[in-house]
């Protein structure tokens, strides 16, 4: 279901409402995969953002609009309002908040009176962080609401891809579905003169002046 | 019972309800089953066996109990996922780790094979029903015989194509199997290690599992099946940090995280290197097979060397990425690529220099 202003594609796509308290991470989960970075400050989403997400799977195509909503009551905007027409979800709880754990049986009643009977993936944020307050074995919700879980770090990466796959494999009924390395096109050739050549000095001795980006992240542990 | 007296994979003795029984066995019973300083029955002879260290015994205990209930879950977790494939490679994971198991704990084993005997008599003097189960767990007595026969179903053909959603790392991280020890994060990615190794570290104190502070965590499997290209030779392969420099001079943030991902450089084959016509390419790709960089290397490229990182000026397609679309400008961008070591960048500068194309 894409937004009226949202170009339609020719290939499978779905309306993905992704849930949660405020600050458990789902905005930085979206920006992760579309854009690759990590957004370390928390600017708290006002209603909700929709952005499109593009998989390349063995059996083709397939695109996810991301209906990343607001966490915070405040900021709620049309709250379930947002759910209609949704054909999966995730509702994500941050594993270092306990407070945002108890809060997903909410989330998930909201969503279901909603959305009858979509795939939901439950993901429990930021398990890269050392001290955890909710351990994978209090997780048990998702057993009584026949849920998938996944631990999960938009930090580090760990489980990143998970969710998608899980809900790719649902909606498409193919349990051996995976993902495949999207095509790559003949990149462009250049011709390098000589004043480019010093262009490009100047400019990386301009990088080399500026400070490394931070270090902090375990994405090689 | 008295504390670490339990046997290994055995049931809990039902001592039969009347008072007579109960009396009439009352010494018998109130010692450890495995006290070797017990009131023996008068027709058994007192053999001589080295003494059982309990702490050993319950540690194997609790081993023996995590495996099964990982494998139980396990089994769970395919009977409501894959309940038309065979789950050979799962059970056979589990049988390397009872091994494994029986190798580390062999004196706990020994023992217990020494005193099964007596065990049953005294178990049998006493009125105890074993409920059919042995002493012992199984894994000790198994032949090795093909797993096929073993269990009684037909053995398949490795060639046959069901796929087993088993996780070889199932048990594993990054202490050992039972990663008893604090685990930081959950992003161990280690495969098994040698059924030889040390199930945990010596220091473990093995009743840390049980209070349940610390996880075992299943390492992230690879979602993306790579596609091998005809007549492309991959000569240099690293995991990598990319970065782009922002072009916005107000952006406080100079570089632009573009995520995780795996670095190849790629020439033509048959064809010599440092040649414009062995096109060499550097491309990255993330966890999901998506392209983060796709460029060619040109000549006189240079390479500046910091930390353990290395930046660079590669020219993309207007989308950054070098995927192609709709934008076909060409932009000069300078990217820096963090590696995990210094060995790393080093590694990948100099493959940079020996495949650019010489001018």
């Amino acid at each position: 279901m894409a937004l009226p202003n949202q170009q339609t594609v020719d290939y499978p796509s779905f309306k993905l409402v992704i849930v949660g308290d405020g600050g458990t991470g789902k905005t930085t989960f979206v920006k992760r995969h579309l854009t690759g970075e990590f957004e370390k400050k928390y600017e708290p989403t006002i209603g909700v953002e929709v952005h499109p997400l593009d998989f390349f799977t063995n059996c083709g195509k397939i695109r996810f609009y991301c209906w990343d909503t607001a966490g915070q009551e405040k900021f709620g905007g049309l709250r379930d309002g947002y759910y209609i027409h949704g054909q999966c979800a995730i509702i994500m709880f941050d594993v270092t908040a306990r407070l945002t754990y108890k809060n997903v049986p909410t989330w998930h009643r909201d969503l279901c009176r909603v959305c009858e009977n979509i795939p939901i993936v439950l993901c429990g944020n930021k398990v890269d962080v050392k001290n955890r307050q909710v351990k994978a074995k209090q997780v048990t919700f998702h057993r009584k609401k026949n849920l998938q879980y996944y631990e999960i770090s938009a930090k580090s990466n760990y489980n990143f891809e998970k969710p998608f796959l899980y809900l790719a494999r649902k909606l498409a009924g193919d349990p051996n579905l995976h993902f495949v390395e999207s095509p790559a096109l003949a990149p462009p050739e250049v011709l390098i003169d000589l004043a480019a050549q010093q262009q490009h000095e100047a400019e990386l001795l301009a990088a080399a002046s500026q400070p490394l980006p931070d270090d902090d992240d375990e994405s090689f542990e | 019972m008295m504390k670490g007296s339990k046997r290994l994979a055995a049931s809990e003795p039902n001592q039969v309800d009347t008072n007579e029984t109960g009396l009439r066995n009352k010494r018998i019973m109130e010692g450890s089953l495995f006290d070797i300083h017990r009131a023996e029955p008068s027709q058994q002879p007192i053999v001589a066996a080295p003494p059982l260290d309990m702490k050993r015994a319950e540690s194997s205990q609790q081993h023996v109990r995590a495996l099964n209930t990982q494998f139980a879950s396990w089994v769970q977790t395919q009977l409501k996922n894959h309940p038309d494939e065979l789950w050979e490679d799962g059970v056979r994971d589990y049988l390397d780790h009872a091994s494994s198991i029986m190798e580390k704990f062999s004196d706990v084993v020994n023992w217990l094979k020494a005193n099964a005997t007596k065990a049953e008599n005294l178990a049998a003097d006493a009125g105890v029903a074993f409920s059919g189960k042995k002493l012992l767990p199984e894994v000790i007595n198994k032949e090795n015989k093909p797993f096929g026969e073993k269990t009684g179903s037909t053995p398949v053909s490795t060639a046959t194509n069901f796929t087993s959603s088993w996780s070889p790392g199932l048990f594993s991280n990054s202490q050992g199997i039972f990663g008893f020890g604090n685990q930081s994060s959950a992003i161990s990615n280690q495969s098994l290690p040698p059924s030889n190794q040390s199930l945990a570290p010596s220091n473990h104190n093995a009743s840390d599992d049980v209070d349940g502070e610390n996880e075992l965590e299943q390492p992230s499997s690879p979602s993306v099946k790579k596609s091998e290209e005809k007549g492309v030779a991959v000569v240099h392969e690293v995991k990598c940090k990319l970065y782009v420099k922002s072009s916005d001079p107000a952006d406080k943030d100079v570089w632009k995280d573009k995520g995780m991902g795996q670095l190849s450089i790629k020439c033509k084959e048959g064809v010599s290197k440092a040649t414009k016509e062995s096109k060499p390419t550097i491309v990255v790709r993330n966890e999901v097979g998506k392209i983060l960089l796709n460029a060619l290397l040109y000549p006189g490229i240079k390479t500046n060397l910091q930390k353990n990182s290395l930046v660079t000026i590669f020219h993309t397609s207007g989308n950054i990425d070098g995927s192609g679309g709709d934008n076909d400008s060409v932009v000069a961008r300078t990217f820096l690529i963090r590696m995990k070591t210094e060995d790393d960048r080093n590694k990948l500068a100099s493959t940079i220099q020996e495949y650019a194309p010489v001018s």
